[in-house]
């Protein structure tokens, strides 16, 4: 890989690997961290990484390091801030807020593995390089994630 | 194809959702679920599932993690020790050289007829008288009378407490006279040629290492002290250049010249 690439690697993928941690962590800052640290990491071993594999590279090591920052720090998880698509807070909860709130309800596991499939596209053996999983427990996982989310919206409905 | 039920409602909906159900199956039971009201709700509350991404949420440092290298030349660290090692060296003999200038005029100007004194030990290629100047001659108003003295001295009789003689070419007047101190400069008037031998100072006795000739021109550059620079001193047409010269210990000889004298040292 070259600086070129690599330059180029933290245009396209900068964000949506923050993203991806942040919506874990719930934490800005150790989402950050995490980000810069995953960075860096590939910028020390550019030589080793090819340019196509960059991706599933830096979203490996980034979920690595962030379940070693959940295990660490067993904080609890700070509510996200969310914008809706006018760029104002949310007066009325709306169905991304309870979608999210539903969210960090869900197992570290789930939450990863959910997040990985819908905000960047990976299809089950993906996830499962990243995550250590084989494609089976992703699916499985994947299931149990998206029933929880809906028996919450569906408690939810019922109430109001 | 089974029928949907309660039982595996949620695996169907899950298997639409997640791409697993193509074609004429996935037509029919959709047609079927948008036909069920409670299918139809279910069936959306899954699809809401569907998490996407908040694209106005992003690292606001995220461009500190590019990679800009500087540009530049990187210089070995023994070229700067050389380099420093060679401007000392230079400073040093600039220093030297515009010094021994500014002394060299005074004298040059002051002096009316030539000077030779050979006080060197080591054999001379070309005959000439040796002369040498005694101790007591420094001083600058003693240039002037200095050929009729050395002249005197020449014709003298050996003083009481003789010297050894210096190994001289022929045709020469040996002379029995106290060594010249290393630090008696004696300088030559325009035209003439001045040889220096400064004798070791371990014993009267000791031959002497270096032998060094200073050459002034005919017509010199005629400046005044308060006008001269250092690199006008130093650099107006300065030459140094290291000869060969098979009378010296080492067979070389250097030679020094600018626009007023010519430094012979031989070493």
């Amino acid at each position: 890989m070259t600086e070129k690439e690599y330059n180029k690697s933290v245009e396209t993928l900068a964000n949506p690997l923050f993203r991806f941690i942040f919506k874990n962590l719930g934490i800005r800052e150790d989402a950050e961290n995490i980000v810069q640290d995953s960075f860096e990491s590939l910028w020390i071993n550019r030589d080793k990484v090819e340019n196509e594999k960059v991706k599933s590279w830096l979203f490996t090591t980034a979920y690595r390091k962030m379940i070693d920052n959940i295990r660490k720090s067993k904080k609890t998880v700070e509510m996200p801030e969310f914008v809706n698509e006018k760029g104002r807070e949310a007066s009325q909860p709306d169905l991304r807020n309870i979608v999210s709130s539903a969210l960090d309800r869900l197992p570290e596991i789930q939450k990863t593995v959910i997040l990985l499939r819908d905000y960047e596209g990976y299809d089950y053996a993906e996830i499962g390089k990243i995550t250590g999983l084989n494609e089976s427990q992703v699916k499985v996982y994947i299931f149990r994630a998206r029933q929880t989310l809906k028996n919450y919206l569906v408690s939810l409905e019922n109430i109001i | 194809m089974k029928p949907i039920d309660s039982n595996n409602i949620d695996e169907i909906m899950f298997a639409l959702l997640e791409g697993e159900i193509q074609g004429d199956e996935r037509d029919r039971l959709l047609e079927a679920i948008e036909a069920d009201p409670e299918y139809k709700k279910l069936w959306r509350m899954w699809q809401n599932t569907v998490l996407n991404p908040d694209e106005s949420v992003g690292m606001n440092t995220a461009s500190l993690l590019k990679k800009e290298r500087k540009k530049g030349i990187i210089v070995p660290f023994r070229i700067i020790r050389y380099s420093a090692a060679a401007a000392i060296v230079l400073s040093v003999g600039i220093y030297f050289l515009a010094n021994t200038g500014d002394q060299s005029d005074d004298l040059v100007n002051s002096a009316k007829e030539p000077v030779k004194i050979n006080n060197s030990a080591l054999p001379v290629p070309k005959p000439s008288v040796n002369l040498v100047v005694p101790a007591d001659q420094t001083s600058v108003d003693s240039v002037k009378p200095l050929k009729e003295k050395i002249k005197n001295m020449a014709l003298d009789q050996p003083s009481e407490n003789p010297q050894p003689a210096f190994r001289n070419q022929e045709n020469l007047q040996e002379i029995s006279t106290p060594v010249v101190p290393p630090n008696i400069p004696v300088f030559a008037h325009n035209e003439n040629e001045t040889t220096i031998n400064q004798a070791s100072p371990a014993s009267p006795s000791a031959v002497s290492d270096i032998q060094v000739t200073v050459t002034s021109y005919e017509n010199p550059i005629q400046e005044t002290k308060s006008k001269k620079s250092l690199l006008g001193k130093v650099f107006g047409n300065l030459k140094v250049k290291i000869e060969n010269d098979s009378n010296t210990i080492t067979k070389r000889k250097l030679v020094i010249d600018n626009d007023k004298y010519q430094i012979i040292a031989g070493f």
